[in-house]
């Protein structure tokens, strides 16, 4: 009896015009609009990097002919690549060269943070001097520094012999060339490393260390127990920056050594190019660099996953 | 500011919001500089002594725990920096947490803990090197009511056990007047009054501290002294005074005006005409349950009375209001500093 009545019944707040398809539509476009509004950048996104990625992915499955010209499907650049001496031994130099720059950009950008960190209009001006380096495009860094490393007439080895010591040949002999692009690339990103660390710095509670400072402990103490744990995620993070970004150099090795002397320091991205550029092999370049990324991308994650087991054990 | 606190003493400085109590802990403590004057710990000056060598600990409003570590290593921090063998810093870790009742907490990182568990942490870091001097900046004010009202009595109980000198600052008068041994009460960086509680409540030195201290506070009714005629005009109502009042008044008032303090609890409320009651208009009541709140309009003034709970009195009710003149508080309207 009461099943007519039901199906009648109307909702006393529901306008009478608006039936149960209006509502329901209604609905559905709000539920729609974040998607609607995120669309633009998830396609400038998809352009920029995933369209590349993939159509990288699909040339390191091809075969080129020796005028670069795709000659079909083949599975074999990958097995190319993972058997061939020349490219462990530039993964090698590029994993040596990123633990080594990255680990003294560290420290260095630490102990500067650590240094500048107190607020006085000094220190501000110091900021922004320290920062400098940072703004110089990589490639006209590459350009100064050949100059004034040259061994013939270099400002390097003027102020090398001004001051009495024996001039070096910075670019000619294996370690030194190794150890002339780690100089480049400490000059120009320690700053980074310098600002992340100052940014991070600056934002730890204070409160801690007054605490410290009435329970007794020395500037060290404070440093080792207090600063360095607290300041561990802002760590990371500029570790996992630098870290991807120094195994993908290309411009110092580029404009300072072209890989040389022999192939001193012929990192991944310089050996890749010259594979693409002068043998036309984009698919085993491609296949290479598929590598480098696959190892880029462990090693980031490992990074951020210790940063996200430190912050769930710790932290107010 | 002249303050000298005695050995084992619970000293709690009062004061508003701005009034440089948690600068003046903090110079005690050596975290600020003080621009002039000297501090001693017993005979010793500190002024120019780095925090770690005045022996003193701190718990700070913040707790100011250190989030990367567990409950036990903030406890036994300070004992790790003095290089105290392992197995004597865990006995006296276990006897704090014994004390303030956190030893199921030891292995927990701050981040898991409560405010009220914070707080004991925090105490138990600052007590477990025996200091000389213990300093407390607000340390109940990140609490909610009933747990501040636990751990009032917990501090209070704790600081008998251990007899060390405390000071302890606040701006709730009710957190000093329940624990402290004696209050210092300050206002616009200035020491008003230094006093046991009962004395800072019945004889405030000044109308500020009247109005400060109490809750409902003080009615504060501005007079005039009529000399000739012997009376107190009160612009609503005038107050005959005795010889006696009469004398002193005129010994110790620098002028002709002056503030009335009464404390609502000594406002008399009467429903039906007294002849010597001052006529008044109820404006609003308040029922607290064990008690009533009657806010009532005499002119101009508005006078706050202390009732029985079951006092029938409604909106614009006239009423009567009589008060005992050993209960008034009289201030100089100039120096506003305490007469009578």
């Amino acid at each position: 009896m009461s099943t007519q009545r039901e199906v009648g019944k109307t909702d006393p707040n529901q306008h009478p015009r608006m039936t149960k398809k209006t509502k329901k539509s209604i609905f559905k476009h709000k539920h729609m609009l974040p998607y609607w509004l995120i669309l633009p950048t998830l396609l400038l996104i998809g352009l920029l990097t995933i369209v590349p990625l993939g159509y990288s992915i699909y040339v390191s499955f091809q075969d080129f002919d020796t005028f670069g010209n795709p000659a079909g499907f083949t599975g074999s650049n990958y097995a190319d690549v993972l058997t061939s001496g020349t490219y462990w031994n530039s993964m090698g130099i590029t994993f040596a060269y990123t633990f080594g720059v990255v680990a003294i950009e560290m420290f260095l950008g630490l102990v500067l943070a650590l240094l500048v960190s107190k607020d006085s209009k000094v220190m501000g001006y110091l900021r922004w001097v320290l920062i400098i380096p940072m703004m110089v495009s990589p490639l006209v860094v590459g350009i100064i520094f050949r100059l004034m490393l040259n061994a013939d007439m270099g400002i390097a080895n003027y102020m090398l012999s001004a001051i009495g010591l024996p001039e070096i040949n910075f670019l000619g002999t294996s370690l030194n060339a190794f150890l002339s692009i780690m100089l480049v690339d400490i000059w120009q990103w320690t700053p980074m490393c310098f600002l992340i660390i100052l940014a991070g710095l600056q934002s730890l509670p204070q409160d801690p260390y007054e605490a410290a400072r009435l329970d007794g402990a020395s500037k060290l103490q404070v440093l080792r127990d207090i600063t360095l744990p607290l300041l561990k995620p802002i760590i990371v993070v500029a570790l996992v920056i630098r870290t991807m970004d120094a195994l993908r150099m290309f411009d110092q090795v580029f404009v300072l050594t072209q890989g040389g002397p022999g192939r001193a320091t012929e990192v991944i991205s310089f050996l890749m190019y010259r594979v693409a550029m002068r043998f036309s092999d984009f698919g085993y370049a491609a296949a290479g660099l598929f590598i480098l990324l696959v190892f880029t991308i462990l090693l980031s994650y490992i990074m951020v996953r210790t940063l996200n087991r430190n912050q769930k054990e710790g932290g107010v | 500011m002249n303050l000298t606190i005695k050995d084992g003493e619970f000293l709690v400085l009062l004061g508003p919001s701005g009034c440089g109590k948690s600068t003046a802990l903090r110079m005690l403590a050596g975290l600020e500089d003080p621009s002039s004057g000297e501090i001693y710990i017993g005979h010793q000056p500190v002024t120019d002594m780095d925090p770690k060598e005045r022996d003193i600990s701190m718990v700070f409003q913040s707790y100011a725990l250190y989030p990367h570590m567990s409950v036990y290593e903030n406890i036994t921090y300070p004992l790790k920096i003095r290089k105290t063998p392992k197995a004597e810093r865990k006995k006296k870790a276990d006897e704090i947490a014994d004390i303030l009742e956190i030893g199921d907490l030891l292995n927990r990182k701050p981040r898991a803990l409560s405010g009220g568990q914070r707080q004991r942490v925090a105490l138990g870091r600052s007590l477990i090197r025996q200091p000389n001097v213990f300093l407390m900046d607000e340390p109940l004010s990140n609490l909610d009511a009933k747990l501040r009202v636990h751990m009032r009595g917990e501090i209070k109980r704790l600081h008998s056990e251990l007899g060390i000198t405390s000071l302890y600052v606040t701006h709730d008068q009710t957190e000093a007047m329940t624990m402290a041994d004696r209050i210092a009460i300050m206002e616009g960086g200035h020491l008003q009054q230094l006093a046991q509680p009962n004395e800072i409540y019945h004889k405030p030195a000044n109308k500020y501290i009247g109005g400060f201290i109490g809750s409902p506070a003080m009615n504060m009714v501005s007079g005039y002294w009529k000399t000739k005629e012997g009376k107190i005009d009160l612009d609503a109502f005038v107050w005959d005074i005795d010889r006696e009042w009469q004398e002193i008044l005129e010994k110790q008032l620098s002028g002709e005006n002056m503030y009335l303090g009464i404390r609502p609890e000594d406002v008399e409320v009467s429903a039906s005409p007294i002849s010597e009651g001052i006529e008044a208009e109820v404006y609003v009541v308040e029922p607290l349950g064990k008690e009533m709140i009657a806010i009532m309009k005499v002119g101009d003034h508005t006078i706050t009375a202390i009732v029985e709970p079951d006092m029938p009195l409604d909106m614009n009710q006239k009423v009567w209001l009589t008060f005992n003149s050993n209960k008034v508080h009289v201030f100089d309207g100039s120096t506003e500093k305490k007469v009578v």
